[in-house]
């Protein structure tokens, strides 16, 4: 087995025909390694992969329009893929055969396969302000319509919590094993800026946000003190001032200009085992956390990940991570590179130029579990 | 009379090989050798000298070592064995001296061109000073292009980080179509925003700056039909934050570029296999056209 040998991160492999265009979401199939990697050219494509970085595209499913979320059934026999096209989409893993399972008035953002009371429902939060709940086998018209009152940005659930994420730093908490039907809980990000991604702790009782500003709050919504709440920063960079290599600028007051470049966390993915977490940055870093001890478990630098190099004068940042996923039995990490939009149209790749890559990395047990009290 | 004699002696200071840096102290150097180059990366031990990794990593780990980190290129290699200052290659010290007192000479020949001495030597000049030149630069040059344009110079308006090359950043007021998207409805046409450059004081704040009041309107299928790709305006970086924008997240503006846009069936055909035809139909149209 790949684990035990030592293969460093730079040396991670790339996915063979990566998509054209930027990736919005990856995610591995829950009983197999088949990745769905969707994208915004319009489709979502299926490969698959092993632990020595061996990929295979397996088949590509069309869709009408940018495709911003994907998500797998319980059994992995089905996929659910959703975009701007304002509909969802459910496709047979096998096949192929499409069949449209959701439709909203706005580009739907997320999907998400939810628990309610028992039933496996399909979940979906668009632009259009709406959560809506589908019986995958009713068809055509919602089990339920919740108005979220602001167009959804992120949503994660486990069987046992739901969360989505709202324009204006507003946050849903429900719990959809309970009551499905009501928001539990309407609060304000703890974070000050747009809140790019939410995703639940595996045990349900947690969940973390990451801001368009380097910045990851750790939520406990059943606590009655908010004590054990905390956030911390990552993804920034001092910007050196002085003549030597790592000295970090002081804050001048006169410009008011910061000393630090600060990037959006695009992604945060719990192994579902140690239930450490990782974080992917807009600059193309991924940095693996103990949510739970408050440590840092291991940092993937942009030198470390081949992506660019933090240290160089000017800095050069590299292709931003923008999905990352585990696969079902947590061996193999994936992570997607592609252009974010950080930057709007002006800083998209140029024609011919694509940056767009799945690298799979091989996990090393160090690399995810939490470290012990002597740091070991 | 109390001239200080300018030929002062020439101190060397302690410096790492690896990534060229200068320390106060041996004792520090020692110290960051030992935490940036020569730590184990499968395990937190620390060793003192490469050849010691080396050796760890074949017995302990039974694998051949990564190369060194955090070192300058080339200088990854565990041919050589450094300890402190001891085993730096001799041309690479003789280099490293000159390199210094050619550094040192040309600061006192710059103190005496001044007629006062220099406290600091800045070898590299810092970037944000840099970025502010250009974008200074750039904002004079614009003005001088469009004379009749209104709007002056902002140095240093972008603070952090390289702006990106926005279309958009060269077009004036005058020539703007119509309001971006992000303004609402209402707006007046003299109201139109200022410059992308432009950045409003009180939002300079840092982080706990109020933030502008939403502009955004949510997308209907009216208010996409009238979108074409300039128009989508996204902000350059503000406080070092990439994505200064409150209103609207990067994939609602991507989703309103031009090519990524989704024409919705007509209403009442919500069958997608009708809209899968008409699209079809559009197509072929637009074939037919050209």
């Amino acid at each position: 087995m790949l684990s035990n040998a030592f293969r460093p991160a730079s040396q991670d492999i790339a996915l063979v025909d990566p998509p054209p265009d930027s990736i919005s979401r990856i995610k591995f199939s829950p009983t197999s390694n088949l990745l769905a990697v969707a994208s915004w050219d319009n489709a979502v494509r299926l490969y698959q992969v092993d632990q020595q970085g061996q990929s295979m595209m397996q088949g590509k499913l069309s869709h009408n329009a940018p495709v911003l979320d994907v998500t797998w059934t319980e059994n992995g026999s089905h996929l659910c893929a959703a975009g701007c096209d304002n509909m969802a989409t459910l496709y047979d893993a096998q096949t192929g055969t499409p069949q449209q399972v959701a439709q909203h008035d706005a580009p739907i953002k997320c999907v998400e396969f939810v628990n309610a009371k028992g039933t496996n429902v399909l979940a979906t939060a668009g632009w259009d302000n709406k959560l809506k709940y589908w019986d995958i086998r009713q068809g055509q018209t919602p089990a339920m319509t919740i108005d979220l009152g602001d167009r959804a940005y992120s949503m994660d659930a486990t069987k046992e919590l739901m969360v989505v994420a709202t324009a204006n730093r507003r946050l849903k908490i429900i719990y959809p094993d309970e009551r499905p039907e009501m928001i539990f809980k309407d609060v304000e990000s703890p974070l000050k800026w747009q809140t790019r991604v939410v995703s639940c702790f595996p045990t349900g009782h947690t969940y973390a946000v990451g801001s368009i500003e380097g910045r990851v709050a750790i939520q406990y919504p059943k606590e009655i003190d908010d004590k054990k709440n905390y956030s911390f920063k990552c993804h920034r960079y001092d910007i050196p001032s002085g003549s030597m290599p790592g000295t970090p600028a002081v804050f001048n007051t006169a410009t008011s200009q910061n000393s630090q470049n600060v990037f959006a966390v695009n992604t945060i993915t719990f192994h579902k085992v140690h239930g450490t977490f990782c974080t992917g940055g807009s600059d193309g870093s991924i940095t693996f956390w103990d949510g739970i001890g408050r440590t840092k478990v291991k940092a993937f630098t942009l030198k470390e990940l081949n992506n660019g190099d933090s240290d160089a004068r000017p800095p050069q940042w590299g292709t931003p991570v923008v999905s990352t996923a585990f696969n079902h039995n947590q061996e193999i990490f994936a992570y997607a590179l592609s252009y974010d939009w950080a930057k709007g149209h002006g800083g998209a790749p140029p024609p011919g130029q694509n940056p767009t890559k799945v690298m799979l990395h091989s996990v090393k047990p160090d690399e995810v579990r939490k470290k012990d009290k002597l740091g070991r | 009379m109390g001239k200080k004699k300018r030929t002062q002696v020439f101190v060397l200071k302690p410096w790492c090989w690896y990534c060229e840096r200068e320390f106060e102290d041996e004792k520090v150097l020692l110290q960051h050798q030992k935490s940036k180059h020569f730590k184990c990366q499968m395990c937190p031990r620390k060793l003192n000298t490469a050849g010691g990794l080396m050796v760890h990593s074949q017995q302990v780990h039974k694998c051949e070592p990564e190369p060194l980190t955090n070192t300058l290129p080339g200088r990854d290699g565990y041919d050589i064995e450094i300890f402190g200052m001891e085993g730096i290659p001799t041309n690479a010290l003789a280099e490293w001296r000159a390199r210094k007192e050619a550094e040192a000479g040309t600061a006192a020949l710059a103190a005496t061109a001044n007629g006062k001495r220099i406290r600091h030597s800045y070898n590299v000049i810092p970037e944000a000073d840099l970025i502010a030149a250009l974008a200074q630069h750039k904002a004079l040059m614009a003005a001088r292009n469009n004379p009749g344009s209104v709007f002056p110079p902002f140095p240093g308006s972008f603070p952090i980080g390289i702006p990106p090359p926005n279309p958009t950043l060269n077009r004036f007021p005058g020539e703007m179509p119509m309001p971006p998207p992000t303004l609402p409805t209402g707006m007046p046409p003299s109201m139109y925003p200022p410059p992308p450059g432009f950045q409003p004081p009180m939002a300079q704040n840092g982080i706990s700056g109020v933030a502008p009041p939403p502009t955004f309107v949510p997308q209907s299928n009216e208010a996409t039909k009238v979108l074409t790709t300039s128009d989508v305006v996204v902000e350059p970086p503000k406080d070092g934050v990439m994505w200064p924008d409150v209103t609207a997240s990067p994939a609602e503006k991507r989703a309103q570029q031009a090519r990524y846009r989704y024409q919705s069936p007509p209403p009442g055909s919500a069958e997608s296999a009708e809209s899968f035809e008409a699209a079809s139909r559009k197509r072929k149209a637009a074939a037919d056209f050209l």
